[in-house]
């Protein structure tokens, strides 16, 4: 669970990045935060990473209070949250597989660990075929697929994408937004900062949209009708399609329609192939 | 561990000339520290050769008695700055005088036993207590001079002292020249890596897990360019040893034994690695605030 208190950040330079936030979100659930370029989506991940400390306020991650993290602690809270950063972050002089690898190897997984891990989670991004390719010689949805790849290495109960479909064209958008959606199926929380509308109003999950640093909209459900979990989430749907299935149909119809006009060829066999595996699921 | 040296290896591969000049230039800095230091260790056992010699030479009268001669050398023996005292018959010295003249048969020819006085060589624990042993010697009954090598004992002394502060002087300029070489060098490939090291704190390493390969490439500059100098010295100790022999005499300096130029590499390798680790540690350290 994360833990948003009235957080303040203010710069030193004045500028308020976030102000006055609060907002929770619970285990293994999936949330768009919204809002223009500036709005603090940034500062929210970094402030979770505690790459930056809070002016004011308190942040709490899986019962941990942040602030009272010692700094030689920091580590293990990192590799509790999973990031997949906008502009990838990804060492350019190691391959697909080293960069996904190097999590599992900085806690300490033995090399056949770290080689069934790597192996299992490159097919689950579909970059199996890339694994001994360079950040240079990948597009853009595949250097992002292999940022989530990375993030998924430590088995992280929390993933946050920071703009992941930000340089990306509609079809890869959502093929990544496909498998932020697929991973939280697995029961992990996911946060997808985006100013993507067009994926947030198609993707029926909460939505906390923030503007100059304040969260105007939450669309969190009140706790009676919450569904915590998939399983009730499902059950309390009156309609009979889940939410979830919505989307997952949304999904599979969105990509095609894209598809025809703008995706190369090389996205559109991925895409079959994503479909194909959904089938089997 | 065994992850971090195959980091290492891969930073060295990346850059070889950057490795190269660090080997290369800490070869030279710690081959000039190897040599000094012989000279040092060379100096002080030139010294000590002359210190255990003979320094006060006691010289009796033709009429002095065996008996007081006898209760001299005791007397002397008992002094707590006397190391040695030996006795010199008469006989001994007209041996003594042939063996240093055998070439000069005049020499030779005049003198008998008799004309020769008996002596006492003293050696003296301290230099500085061979004023005091001469003075005493002097008061003696059957005493007819005494001779003691106190300036040239001073001198080497002053020499060995000036020798022994200038290789300490010369040996911290040139540790200090090895670190920052280290440090330079580590430090210049950490900058590059910048970026990737901000990326490995974001992913939860540890700071050992991203300075560890840093230290062991300082280790591994200092050790090898340790090595190498040794290797050099060695060498040109081997190559100069018929020089230095018929240089240095009687002086029992050369050859030099190989336990001790082993102890010499292990004190090296030992000082390289600590150099590397220092240097390497405070490069590492900058970039980990």
């Amino acid at each position: 669970m994360i833990r948003f208190e009235n957080v303040t950040k203010e710069f030193p330079n004045g500028t308020i990045a976030i102000d006055d936030v609060s907002f929770v979100i619970d285990p293994s659930e999936f949330v768009f935060l919204v809002g223009p370029s500036g709005a603090g989506k940034t500062t929210i991940l970094r402030l979770l990473m505690r790459e930056l400390h809070p002016t004011s306020g308190m942040i709490n991650v899986d019962g941990s209070d942040l602030a009272a993290i010692k700094k030689r602690e920091l580590p293990l809270l990192r590799r509790q949250i999973g990031a997949v950063f906008q502009d990838y972050k990804l060492i350019s002089d190691r391959t697909v597989y080293e960069n996904v690898a190097l999590v599992s190897d900085i806690i300490k997984r033995t090399q056949r660990e770290i080689d069934e891990h790597v192996n299992e989670i490159l097919s689950l991004v579909g970059l199996e075929e890339k694994r001994d390719l360079f950040p240079s010689q990948l597009s853009g949805g595949e250097l992002q697929r292999t940022t989530i790849a990375r993030a998924l290495a430590t088995q992280p109960s929390i993933i946050f994408a920071d703009e992941p479909t930000g340089n990306l064209d509609q079809a890869t958008a959502w093929e990544i937004i496909n498998l932020l959606l697929m991973i939280n199926k697995k029961d992990t929380t996911v946060i997808v900062s985006t100013h993507n509308q067009d994926i947030v109003e198609s993707v029926d999950k909460r939505v906390i949209e923030l503007v100059k640093g304040r969260v105007v909209r939450d669309t969190k459900k009140p706790p009676e009708q919450k569904a915590p979990t998939r399983e009730s989430e499902k059950s309390e749907q009156p309609s009979g399609e889940t939410p979830q299935k919505e989307t997952e149909t949304r999904l599979e119809k969105e990509p095609q329609k894209v598809e025809n006009e703008t995706v190369p060829e090389e996205t559109k066999v991925k895409s079959q192939k994503q479909k194909r595996k959904k089938k089997k699921e | 561990m065994k992850k971090s040296f195959t980091t290492t290896y891969r930073h060295i591969r990346r850059t070889p000339y950057q490795a190269l000049s660090a080997i290369t230039v800490l070869t030279v800095t710690f081959f000039i520290a190897t040599l000094y230091f012989l000279v040092m260790a060379g100096s002080e056992k030139v010294l000590r050769y002359f210190e255990t010699r003979p320094q006060v030479t006691v010289f009796f009268q033709d009429e002095a008695q065996k008996d007081q001669i006898d209760a001299l050398r005791a007397k002397i023996r008992s002094n707590p700055g006397v190391s040695d005292v030996k006795y010199i018959s008469k006989e001994e010295a007209l041996t003594i005088y042939r063996e240093q003249n055998k070439d000069e048969p005049l020499l030779l020819e005049m003198v008998t036993a008799d004309i020769l006085p008996a002596s006492l060589e003293i050696s003296a624990t301290n230099v500085s207590n061979l004023s005091e042993i001469a003075k005493i010697v002097g008061q003696e009954p059957g005493v007819e001079e005494v001779v003691y090598q106190e300036d040239v004992i001073n001198a080497l002394t002053g020499w060995t002292r000036g020798v022994r502060i200038a290789g300490v002087a010369l040996l911290s300029f040139l540790s200090a020249t090895s670190m920052l070489i280290i440090l330079i060098i580590i430090g210049l490939k950490i900058s590059s890596r910048k970026v990737e090291i901000e990326i490995l704190k974001l992913l939860g390493a540890t700071n050992w897990y991203i300075i560890g390969p840093y230290i062991l490439e300082g280790v591994f500059y200092g050790v090898l360019g340790a090595f190498f100098a040794w290797g050099a010295a060695y060498v040109l100790i081997l190559y100069t040893t018929p020089f230095l022999i018929s240089f240095l005499g009687e002086i029992p300096l050369i050859p030099i034994p190989f336990v001790f130029m082993a102890m010499l590499l292990a004190g090296l390798l030992i000082f390289g690695a600590v150099i590397g680790s220092l240097a390497s540690l405070i490069a590492a350290r900058r970039f980990l605030r």
